[in-house]
């Protein structure tokens, strides 16, 4: 059954039919909240508003795009106007930490490379790449991590933008001319 | 072409952001132009920093089954605020006739405080409810514990003696009686539902699963199968499964159990709830087209092996393929 048949029946009440199509997007959707924030709260916060507004809209969606670009659409949205709950965006080395400690407890072996000293610097690598998206505006930040770290092609994101390929150009220029003016020194 | 427009190139081909004939183009100039290949190399950097030191977090699996729990609760809540108040005023679904009503009773409440401003009713003289409050079959409450609250003064009583308000009395009520008494299943499924300590909702489970079948009514129905799909604690959700199980097998309980085993972040309860798929097929009902459809994607998709095996069993009994 594809997306526009379970779109019909999710509009006609059948919430099994819902859930199918959110199965089929919500990873995705869940990717690009958890590249975008840095906290797992706000990531699922993201998450669940996309999904509410899906929920919201799904009557009056009228099959004029894919219905996985519509989730797209509406999930730039919801990023571009996220704002923290409690701005209680974690230092990348504590999330670096709770990892870690989620590892043990699995009984995972680390690789004898990993040592601390190479943890802690590629935990000031992660946490200068944060400062540095963070220094980007919403627009420019959200390309930049669905080109680099997602790998959506432009004509992709530029319909998630509902904008053309040529504005995608524009915000992934100024954002990768900023992103290696603020990291020079520390790559 | 100029060498700003060969700067421009290079920044947007450090994200894969041109074509092979533009990367061609570059590449060629690279080779005779110290600048540019200085910062082509700045910008490999860069691009192995970001996919080496990824930042953000991760979207495992654990966090995209907390999202999908907590979505879960919050369309069921959705779902009863629309039927409270959207649905009622939605004209797309209803008509105007909603609006109609609404507005004859906003005419009809002003009228009434008009009435009340111009004409003052008497004094009350009966008692409030709380002081005809009696205990009433199994039940009673206990003595010296009511609690009073939300005190709301109407009448002052200045110069007549007398004094009106209303207030809120909160009394803890025990009860005895049997399990299949309707009164007691009432509460057990209040409990269920909306009680705040998970120990008390299983508890609550536990009693209804003790019920006879025959006396379990469409509300506890309903209820279990609220508990099931929304409760956030994995061993109500279980109980509540074992006690659907023992109903009879109908479209409710069936889209119930493919909704956890589509969505449950619980293998244990994914597991649990394809058996019990598996039983009322063999026993009840065979298999129809949704629970095929389910138990396809489940065989390709479930990250639990038992979960993948047992939905490509489930098939070729059914199907024969």
């Amino acid at each position: 059954m594809d997306d526009a048949d379970l779109v019909r029946k999710a509009q006609g009440g059948d919430i099994l039919a819902f859930e199918q199509l959110v199965f089929r997007h919500d990873k995705n959707v869940l990717s690009i909240a958890a590249r975008y924030v840095t906290s797992a709260d706000d990531a699922k916060d993201i998450y669940q508003e996309v999904f509410l507004r899906v929920y919201r809209g799904l009557k009056r969606f009228r099959f004029r795009s894919e219905f996985s670009t519509w989730v797209h659409r509406i999930t730039v949205n919801v990023c571009l106007t996220h704002r923290s709950r409690s701005r209680r965006t974690l230092p990348t080395l504590f999330l670096n930490d709770r990892n870690d400690e989620d590892a043990d407890s699995h009984g995972e072996i680390r690789d004898p490379a990993w040592g601390p000293d190479h943890q802690a610097v590629s935990a000031d690598i992660s946490s200068r790449i944060e400062k540095a998206l963070e220094s980007l505006s919403p627009k420019q930040k959200l390309v930049f991590t669905l080109r680099h770290m997602e790998g959506y092609r432009l004509q992709e994101i530029a319909l998630m933008m509902n904008c053309v390929e040529g504005t995608v150009k524009r915000y992934l220029f100024t954002a990768t001319r900023r992103m290696r003016d603020q990291l020079r020194d520390t790559l | 072409m100029k060498h700003d427009e060969y700067r421009d190139l290079l920044l947007l081909s450090a994200s894969g952001g041109i074509d092979a004939d533009e990367q061609a183009v570059l590449e060629r100039h690279l080779k005779t132009c110290d600048q540019c290949s200085r910062e082509y190399g700045e910008l490999q950097n860069l691009h192995r920093a970001l996919t080496e030191h990824r930042p953000g977090i991760e979207a495992d699996e654990r966090l995209l089954n907390e999202a999908r729990q907590e979505l879960r609760i919050a369309l069921r809540k959705e779902a009863l605020r629309r039927s409270a108040w959207f649905s009622w005023l939605d004209p797309g679904e209803y008509g105007p006739a909603p609006r109609f009503a609404l507005g004859a009773a906003f005419t009809l409440a002003i009228g009434f405080l008009l009435g009340r401003s111009l004409f003052p009713p008497a004094p009350v003289q009966e008692n409030l409810p709380v002081a005809s409050l009696t205990p009433s079959g199994g039940s009673r409450p206990e003595e010296g514990r009511t609690k009073i609250t939300n005190v709301h003064f109407i009448d002052h009583g200045r110069g007549t003696g007398e004094i009106e308000f209303t207030f809120d009395a909160v009394t803890p009520v025990r009860m005895r009686g049997s399990i299949d008494d309707p009164k007691i299943q009432k509460v057990l499924t209040h409990a269920m539902l909306n009680e705040e300590n998970p120990g008390i909702r299983l508890q609550a489970v536990h009693a209804i699963n003790r019920q006879d079948v025959e006396s379990q009514d469409s509300e506890t129905k309903s209820a279990l199968i609220k508990a099931l799909a929304a409760d956030a604690n994995a061993g109500v959700r279980k109980e509540a499964l074992n006690a659907l199980r023992r109903l009879p097998f109908d479209g409710e309980i069936k889209k119930a159990l493919l909704r956890t085993l589509m969505s449950d972040g619980n293998p244990g309860l994914r597991v649990a709830a394809i058996n019990a798929l598996d039983s009322a097929r063999t026993s009840v009902s065979g298999v129809d087209g949704d629970i095929l459809n389910v138990l396809k994607e489940k065989a390709e998709t479930d990250d639990n092996n038992y979960i993948r095996v047992k939905a490509r069993a489930v098939i070729q009994e059914a199907t024969g393929q």
